[in-house]
């Protein structure tokens, strides 16, 4: 017998990588959560030790800014497509 | 997987920015590659070849299904192609172009894997447009999927069904309308989650990253119950016109009760519901999405007798479910500065305004109403219940 997998479709993640501004050195930070203070203080942390990255927090409540949470075992693999240097929060 | 900032303090935050910054400076200097394209995903078929035995034994599909993580736990019916072609008769043609790929996993539902997962959650053909109504509303940017289906706070969509689609297909909007007992509300929103679930991968432990999770991801439908409220239906203050169905979802909580017995004014009760929804531990204390007071009807008619409109019970709640500061710990208020949180007048408030507090009325006879607080970090999204689909 057949069934239909309720699981199928075609896989089409974001394109990370044009999301998260290039830097120079060729690195992006994107400090992935779905909570807005846990990505803000980390990316604004790192911003402040390496200020030629550029990053992103993702997170719906700050405005203009799409919706990225992310447990760091689904990012690591998306972002490494992606050529980003990933700070994946898991929250 | 430990939480990997919360509860650290800035000091241990420091040193994760130190090490996150030495994985940055030793990244290549130059500029990277072109990516390679992701590989398709060889081993998610679209059909599963399987015995006939197995799903003619409801134990052996049951335990078949579970262990392939299609389920939520409970038994499930059989998607076989034959009831997933039957079902999809039904419905017409589905405009699966509108959706988006489901997060987190991003995988782009079909007709076929929609419907075989209303088949899934014993979804009649004829509810589906209200499945439909919620898949769009939840895929707007602002209400925040990808946090919801992978928080580790306990939330997950809730729909509210309003307008004449609630008698047509059955949904419950008076007593135990938040229990079991009714076929429609369960399927609605258990159809809803599994699609959400098994399309978007959001497994528990792996990418729902729950930390005790809430029984609502079971399900979590109910109709307002209009005929028994004394204003206008939510659908009609939202918007839409008296005569439109809509579906409501929003990033809920399970329901908290609110019991009150003794009161027999619109202030009393509206204390009641006021220091119920004031505690120190809601996200909603620091993060403004809507949350929702679903009074009874008795405590509605109580309110409303008195000539209280539904924004002056808002305002009310507002100015009093307020939360001081010496309720809140240390932490959490050098947390929230940190935010750009800051008290007014030494209390914090649930969210910006009173229009956070979204006002319904559900149930049936009684002296409870619920406070369902939300994710906070996601807006409720109303939409039209289409009548034909396609």
């Amino acid at each position: 017998m057949e069934l239909v997998n309720p699981a199928f479709g075609h896989r089409e993640p974001p394109a990370l990588g044009t999301a998260a501004a290039p830097a120079r050195r060729g690195a992006a930070v994107a400090a992935l959560s779905n909570n807005k203070p846990h990505a803000w203080e980390l990316l604004e942390g790192i911003r402040r030790q390496v200020p030629w990255v550029a990053g992103r927090p993702w997170h719906y409540a700050q405005k203009d800014r799409p919706a990225m949470p992310a447990p760091a075992e689904l990012l690591d693999g998306v972002a490494a497509d992606a050529g980003i240097a990933v700070v994946a929060l898991a929250d | 997987m430990r939480h990997p900032v919360g509860g650290i303090g800035p000091g241990a935050l420091a040193e994760r920015v130190a090490a996150a910054v030495k994985q940055l400076a030793d990244a290549p200097a130059e500029d990277e590659p072109e990516p390679a394209p992701s590989p398709p995903e060889e081993d998610v078929p679209a059909i599963w070849h399987v015995p006939d035995e197995l799903v003619r034994d409801p134990w052996s599909w049951y335990r078949w299904a579970e262990e392939r993580g299609f389920g939520d736990g409970l038994p499930t019916l059989p998607p076989t192609v034959q009831a997933v072609e039957q079902f999809l008769e039904t419905v017409g043609p589905l405009p699966v172009e509108r959706l988006a790929p489901f997060p987190p996993l991003w995988r782009r539902p079909t007709a076929l894997s929609l419907a075989a997962n209303a088949v899934l959650a014993g979804l009649e053909p004829e509810w589906f447009p209200l499945v439909w109504a919620a898949l769009e509303a939840v895929q707007e940017e602002s209400f925040n999927l990808y946090g919801i289906l992978a928080t580790t706070h306990p939330c997950t969509p809730m729909v509210v069904v309003n307008g004449p689609v609630r008698r047509e297909v059955g949904i419950a909007g008076g007593a135990n309308c938040m229990g079991q007992g009714y076929r429609a509300n369960a399927a609605v929103g258990r159809a809803l989650h599994l699609a959400l679930v098994n399309l978007g991968g959001a497994r528990p432990g792996v990418l729902d990253r729950a930390t005790a999770g809430t029984p609502a991801k079971f399900t979590f439908c109910f109709g307002e119950n209009e005929e028994a409220s004394p204003w206008d239906p939510y659908h009609v203050r939202r918007g839409f016109d008296r005569s439109a169905s809509t579906v409501t979802v929003a990033a809920a909580e399970a329901p908290h009760n609110i019991n009150d017995h003794g009161s027999t004014t619109a202030a009393d009760i509206l204390l009641t519901v006021a220091e119920t929804m004031s505690t120190a531990g809601s996200n909603n204390l620091y993060l403004d999405g809507e949350h929702f007071v679903v009074l009874g009807p008795e405590h509605a008619d109580t309110v409303a007798r008195e000539g209280w409109s539904v924004e002056a019970v808002q305002e009310v709640l507002y100015e009093r479910s307020r939360v001081h500061v010496n309720r809140v710990s240390r932490g959490n208020r050098a947390r929230f500065e940190r935010m750009g949180i800051e008290p007014r007048g030494g209390y914090y408030y649930l969210g910006s305004g009173p229009d956070r507090i979204q006002v319904l009325v559900a149930g049936g006879d009684g002296k409870h109403s619920m406070w369902i607080p939300t994710f906070g970090q996601s807006r409720a999204i109303s939409r039209a219940v289409p009548v034909r689909l396609g």
